[in-house]
């Protein structure tokens, strides 16, 4: 029993690493190519952590203090694992829509959150290993560990996302345990969520400050930690092969896992199917407000952002960056053109750069790229009402443009008053960023309805796994990035930046015009056929 | 009001709706009645414009649902059998979206809603988010959004599924009203015994064809529609 319900939670990651879907068959070809993708953005992360770690391997293995560092991987790896996974385990483990099916069937329902803590550990798993393999492959470039090091190195790797498993799942019940009791559960869990993210990028802004110093004052700083038992264990289990180190970092880990796993077994019924009683809302009959198919469309949309935290953060984290970015150019516009022009940049150079880095931002909007298979099973209601796929799809992007433009807008207004560029630079710096932001929504678009997704239970899944959403950025991330590389290389030698930023720009126009028509013709008449 | 003409959808080798052909006129309810996975919902979904068939067509009132779904979706309202809503939504706010979408005006709105929530005792429930409503609720605010832009044909897959009898008895209190202006009814039900008093018409389709159609007093004769649909289910095993 507790077999078939974990394969079928690891058949859902098989098919989102490999890009499939329950009811579309894909070419073997196809499913290799989306695996290498995904590998290629984990490989990615792994290397940006191998540079951190790269600064401190050398002085921390000339100190003598080996166990620092693996402490401080440990540390690292389990931050990770915690950010990545704290929210996926209130939904997953709690909110799931299959919850009440399985519990409707004769399956111990420690059964049923075992498969999903398991699941959620191969999450963390894989997360971790982005941390800690990195770390591994850096410290052996400049000493060598004894072979019980490499064993506990092995079997720390199977226990730190135990312990991160437990955590998250530990916040996911207490964010579950609070949303129950709230109206407005979306809100609640934003605000929590936002919260979360600023304090990750204040750590994370001071995240390379802090590995420098370290890499400065490790000797004085492994001495004040010696005391902090289960980091010193891990990293002493590790560097050293201290076996005793070894056994007390493993069975803390089993310890917090199988304590959790009881308590949260204990209260899983309770949890998933006690719906509190918040006070009915009264109704009131009042005038209706009246309006148009377009309009009714398009409040759909917005509706359905509001309602769901994870759908607003994951897609809408670009306007909480331009507004915090133009914020913050206020305020810090002084040192800001100090930092430019040490650079050597001027009001000119310095507005493209703020467009490059805007669209670069655009990267990460994602309001179209899980819209459709956010349909659901509430699809049929689109499809049979006297609407066409255009129009549906014409709300889609509404929603897009009028959550991106504003902010968008703003952000580029404060860069056009803190540098002054001329007027052509002005131009280029607004038509560039907005234009590839609706280039992005278009794509965001036709990549899901290239791959809709209407069979998910948790929705998550469509909004942060699913290919589309890994596509989109990806080709964004390509489009941004590959023209601002190429002319760094070898370009800027021949050309200017303003005609290089124009013909750029020109591009972007006719990627969002053909994109735009492919949606219009093609993309309605897929949206027909769904 | 409706014509289905010779219709056939296939899901790779298997013909899920086989050259059906049915036809009802207005003032008629027809009842559709078959088996698990005979090609009810498929055909229904066809009419509704939801899914294109491989052949034939369906008109609507004259209008071919290939080729102008919208003006067919305008006079015709579909409510599944298993209707998920906007859980996002409240009750009324679900309503308003509906009769937004089909053009309805606010007099006439505001009026129908009023009349069918409190038909259907809803009325207290309209401010609650959809996502609160037991499957009864959601199949009542279903059939109220269904009857909101006043369709000219409605077709509805196993509409009395979680309703409870009062409700149950209104809904058929409504499809005979519907009926009697003039409206058409096209519904697929496992409940013979409501088909029998309730349904001018009735086909029954097997294994994606269309076994036998007629008005109920020529397809049932002296016996029952129970009877009927089990003889001819022995006949087709044989």
């Amino acid at each position: 029993m507790f077999k078939a319900l974990l394969k079928s939670r690891l058949l859902a990651y098989a098919m989102w690493f490999t890009g499939g879907s329950r009811t579309k068959k894909r070419s073997k070809g196809r499913s290799i190519g989306f695996a290498l993708l995904m590998l290629y953005a984990f490989g990615c992360l792994a290397f940006l952590f191998g540079m951190y770690f790269s600064e401190l391997a050398g002085p921390f293995s000339a100190a003598g203090i080996g166990w620092f560092y693996f402490a401080l991987m440990g540390l690292a790896a389990f931050a990770v694992m915690f950010i990545f996974s704290a929210f996926m385990a209130k939904a997953q483990l709690f909110e799931a829509k299959d919850n009440e099916l399985l519990l409707s069937m004769p399956i111990p329902p420690r059964l049923i959150l075992a498969s999903r803590m398991v699941s959620l550990l191969v999450y963390n798993l894989i997360f971790g290993l982005l941390v800690i393999v990195p770390a591994l492959v850096v410290w052996l470039r400049v000493a060598p560990l004894p072979v019980m090091g490499v064993i506990a190195f092995l079997l720390v790797a199977l226990g730190l996302p135990l312990l991160a498993c437990a955590c998250s799942s530990l916040l996911g019940w207490l964010l579950a345990l609070i949303t129950a009791r709230v109206r407005r559960k979306s809100l609640v869990t934003t605000v929590f969520s936002l919260l979360f993210l600023a304090a990750y990028f204040y750590g994370y802004n001071k995240l390379m400050a802090v590995v420098q110093q370290l890499a400065v004052t490790g000797v004085q700083t492994a001495a004040q930690w010696r005391s902090a038992a289960p980091l010193y264990w891990l990293g002493d289990a590790i560097a050293n092969g201290n076996v005793l180190h070894l056994l007390l970092t493993v069975l803390l880990c089993l310890a917090v896992f199988a304590v959790v796993y009881a308590v949260l077994s204990a209260f899983f019924l309770r949890i998933t199917t006690t719906k509190h009683a918040l006070a009915k809302i009264e109704y009131r009959e009042k005038s209706l407000k009246v309006s148009g198919a377009r309009q009714a469309l398009l409040r759909r949309e917005w509706k359905r952002l509001l309602s769901s935290s994870v759908y607003l953060l994951n897609a809408g984290l670009t306007v909480v960056f331009l507004l915090a970015g133009a914020v913050a150019l206020v305020i810090f516009r002084k040192d800001v053109c100090a930092i430019l022009l040490e650079m050597g940049a001027n009001g000119n150079t310095s507005a493209l750069l703020a467009a490059a880095a805007a669209v670069f931002l655009c990267c990460m909007l994602l309001f179209t790229a899980p819209s459709v298979s956010l349909e659901g099973h509430s699809l049929w209601i689109v499809r049979s009402a006297p609407v066409t796929g255009w129009e549906v799809l014409q709300a889609k992007l509404r929603l897009h443009f009028t959550a991106t433009l504003p902010p968008m807008t703003l952000f580029l207004l404060v860069c056009l008053w803190v540098f002054r560029p001329t007027f052509v630079y002005g131009i280029l710096m607004f038509v560039l960023p907005l234009l590839f932001a609706w280039f992005m929504g278009n794509l965001g678009l036709i990549e899901n309805l290239r791959r809709p997704n209407f069979d998910w239970t948790d929705e998550s899944r469509p909004i942060k796994q699913d290919m589309p959403v890994m596509l989109t950025m990806l080709i964004g991330v390509l489009a941004a990035g590959a023209p601002t590389a190429l002319y760094f290389a070898l370009l800027y030698r021949y050309l200017a930046p303003l005609p290089y930023v124009s013909i750029c720009t020109l591009l972007v126009l006719a990627a969002t015009v053909a994109t735009y028509r492919w949606l219009k013709t093609r993309g309605a008449a897929i949206f027909d056929a769904l | 009001m409706l014509h289905i003409e010779n219709i056939t959808k296939r899901y790779g080798d298997k013909a899920a709706v086989d050259h059906l052909t049915l036809s009802i006129a207005p003032g008629e309810i027809c009842g559709f009645i078959g088996h698990n996975g005979a090609g009810k919902t498929t055909t229904i979904k066809i009419c509704c414009g939801i899914l294109q068939p491989d052949e034939g067509r369906v008109l609507v009132n004259g209008t071919c649902v290939q080729d102008d779904p919208i003006a067919c979706k305008r006079v015709i309202a579909y409510i599944p059998d298993n209707p998920d809503l906007y859980e996002y939504m409240s009750g009324i706010q679900y309503l308003n979206f509906i009769a937004d979408i089909f053009a309805v005006p606010k007099a006439e709105r505001e009026a129908r809603i009023r009349r069918y929530a409190d038909a259907f005792e809803l009325t207290g429930d309209l401010a609650q988010p959809v996502s609160a409503y037991s499957h009864g609720m959601k199949q009542k605010l279903a059939i109220i959004s269904a009857l909101l832009h006043d369709p000219k044909l409605i077709i509805m897959d196993e509409p009395f599924v979680g309703l409870d009898p009062k409700a149950a008895h209104l809904l058929k209190q409504l499809m005979r009203e519907h009926c009697d202006k003039g409206g058409a009814i096209f519904f697929s039900t496992h409940v013979l015994e409501v088909a029998e008093k309730l349904c001018d018409r009735v086909a029954i389709i097997r294994g994606g064809k269309l076994v036998t159609a007629g008005t109920m007093e020529e397809v049932r004769g002296d016996s029952s529609l129970e009877d009927v649909f089990l003889e001819l289910e022995e006949v087709a095993d044989v």
